[in-house]
């Protein structure tokens, strides 16, 4: 509606209008001045492209939508507007991402972040978010396989403080979806699968605290939670994952008090307090929703459906 | 007399000699050689340690600038071929970018893949990798190119705390290295507190190479400096 207006204003400058001010004004257009205009028309164009390519994103009909983005970067490419052309790049990002294609929503956040970078904008540390998510998500899919052989040997262990529910290896994957949404998960996941992984992980958070990465120490939390919870080290998991949620709070990484919350729902589902599950699922969605990540919550709608589908 | 080992580069430890400086690079020390970019930073860091391998001594090179394969094929432009290094174990390489462009590197005993974005993880490698290298000698070069691309994703006074960390940890496993950095790649007060970390630096503007060291005395800093030029085997000082 507000770009039908923009539109509308631009026509009755170009018309002229009817009053006798207005055609004054128009008979002292000069060339630039039409040059300005013309400027503006492109503009509002390519903001209806990028409206269009919303449509066709609602309706699901991805490549309509990425056609017209990719008209709306020809418009700012010619009009020289290096921010609206990295934000489009960012929205067809989001839209590959959204779609699954994870390469080509590399490629288009690259250079996203590549002009920001160029312009030194802000906007640059939340594409590098985003890159990082991708990135994590790739490779923790790429890990799946490996944990997934993992998880049904863990039901031997009975030297622990909680109960071994039998339906834990039907959400193992979803909850190394959910940590590779972190960053440098897909990283330190891998030290999951060493010889020793708590020790392993420890060093790791020793490094990061000594070197200030609150956001890999809260990571490294995360995945020691998770590396107890294949032990069955419920009560264990629980405070790593509690710890992680503290320390993503201070940082104000909304990502990770969201993914945090769903852990520390699914540790509690282990344990059996649906109260407790239900008000962490409950949290972890809205903070998704808020962020306006549609990745993040399917993700998260995965491993709670995961969950209640038992 | 400050014990050194030799740059491997022909006229550079000339250049530094001194009553306090035998020639060449500080032994037991971490070298900040710095610029603006296309200068010969990374084909100085290169040349440092494809010298020392042709000298039987264990390199620990971490990579973030170019990829494990990039590197080989950079080097192999000056006829600096590190494959049988890398195979003999002499040459141990910490790849902190390939996984980032989505490469796939295979690890072995002494390749290890990193991410530029994940410091602590790096800063573990290094650490195992300092170690190794270790065992095969208490005497090994290291080389981190860059610090560049640290600084583009992370915060600069998280970079300067992982330097602190690595030159630390190189340092007390006997180690000589050298650090890379270019110019204007961050904030005035970062490049200075970069430049602080170091006693010793060397700055190449395309021309001239100038060395500063202040290893000594910290209140009179030792100067030295020439022309070089950059050729098909590498750098060379040409001594005036």
């Amino acid at each position: 509606m507000k770009e039908m207006l923009h539109i509308t204003g631009i026509f009755d400058r170009l018309s002229g209008g009817n009053s006798s001010e207005e055609t004054n004004q128009q008979e002292e257009n000069t060339i630039e001045d039409y040059e300005e205009l013309l400027k503006e028309y492109k503009d509002a164009e390519a903001e209806i492209r990028i409206n269009i390519a919303t449509l066709y994103f609602e309706r699901e009909n991805f490549k309509e939508s990425i056609k017209n983005l990719e008209k709306a970067i020809e418009i700012y490419t010619e009009l020289k507007d290096l921010e609206k052309q990295a934000l489009v790049f960012d929205l067809m990002g989001d839209i590959n991402r959204f779609n699954k294609k994870n390469n080509s929503a590399l490629k288009h956040y690259r250079e996203a972040y590549r002009i920001y970078s160029e312009i030194n904008s802000d906007h640059k540390i939340e594409i590098q978010e985003k890159i990082d998510k991708i990135q994590v998500n790739m490779t923790a899919r790429e890990a799946e396989t490996i944990y997934d052989g993992i998880s049904p040997k863990r039901t031997e262990n009975n030297n622990v403080s909680s109960q071994k529910s039998p339906d834990y290896s039907k959400i193992s994957s979803n909850i190394e979806e959910v940590i590779g949404m972190l960053k440098g998960a897909d990283t330190y996941l891998s030290y999951a699968k060493s010889e020793n992984p708590m020790e392993a992980l420890e060093s790791a958070y020793d490094m990061s605290s000594g070197i200030g990465d609150d956001a890999a120490k809260s990571t490294l939390l995360m995945i020691m939670g998770y590396v107890n919870l294949e032990k069955s080290k419920t009560e264990d998991s629980l405070k790593y994952f509690n710890e992680a949620f503290e320390n993503f709070q201070e940082i104000d990484d909304k990502i990770g008090v969201a993914v945090s919350s769903l852990l520390i729902g699914t540790a509690y589902y282990i344990i059996g307090n649906i109260d407790m599950v239900n008000s962490n699922f409950r949290k972890s969605i809205a903070i998704f929703r808020e962020l306006k990540d549609v990745f993040g919550e399917n993700v998260a709608m995965r491993l709670m459906n995961a969950i209640y589908e038992e | 007399m400050t014990k050194s080992i030799e740059s491997g580069i022909p006229g550079f430890d000339e250049l530094i000699m001194s009553d306090d400086n035998e020639g060449g690079i500080t032994e037991k020390s971490i070298t900040l050689i710095y610029g603006p970019p296309k200068t010969g930073k990374s084909i100085f860091c290169n040349q440092f340690v494809y010298h020392g391998l042709l000298n039987q001594e264990p390199c620990l090179y971490v990579t973030t600038d170019h990829s494990m394969k990039q590197l080989q094929n950079i080097m192999m432009d000056f006829q600096w071929y590190i494959q049988n290094y890398i195979e003999n174990q002499t040459l141990y390489i910490i790849d902190g970018i390939s996984h980032l462009s989505g490469a796939n590197l295979i690890e072995t005993n002494n390749v290890k893949s990193s991410s530029v974005g994940n410091p602590a993880d790096m800063m573990v490698k290094v650490g195992i990798g300092s170690r190794s290298v270790y065992k095969k000698s208490n005497h090994f070069r290291s080389v981190l190119d860059s610090v560049n691309t640290l600084l583009s994703f992370n915060l600069d006074q998280m970079v300067i705390r992982v330097l602190k960390a690595y030159i630390r940890r190189i340092i007390e496993a006997g180690g000589t290295g050298i650090i890379a950095y270019t110019e204007g790649s961050t904030t005035p007060g970062t490049e200075n507190e970069l430049k602080s970390l170091f006693d010793n630096t060397i700055r190449l503007d395309g021309q001239n190479i100038r060395y500063e060291s202040k290893f000594d005395d910290i209140n009179e800093l030792n100067n030295f400096e020439s022309a070089y030029s950059i050729t098909d085997n590498g750098i060379v000082v040409n001594l005036k």
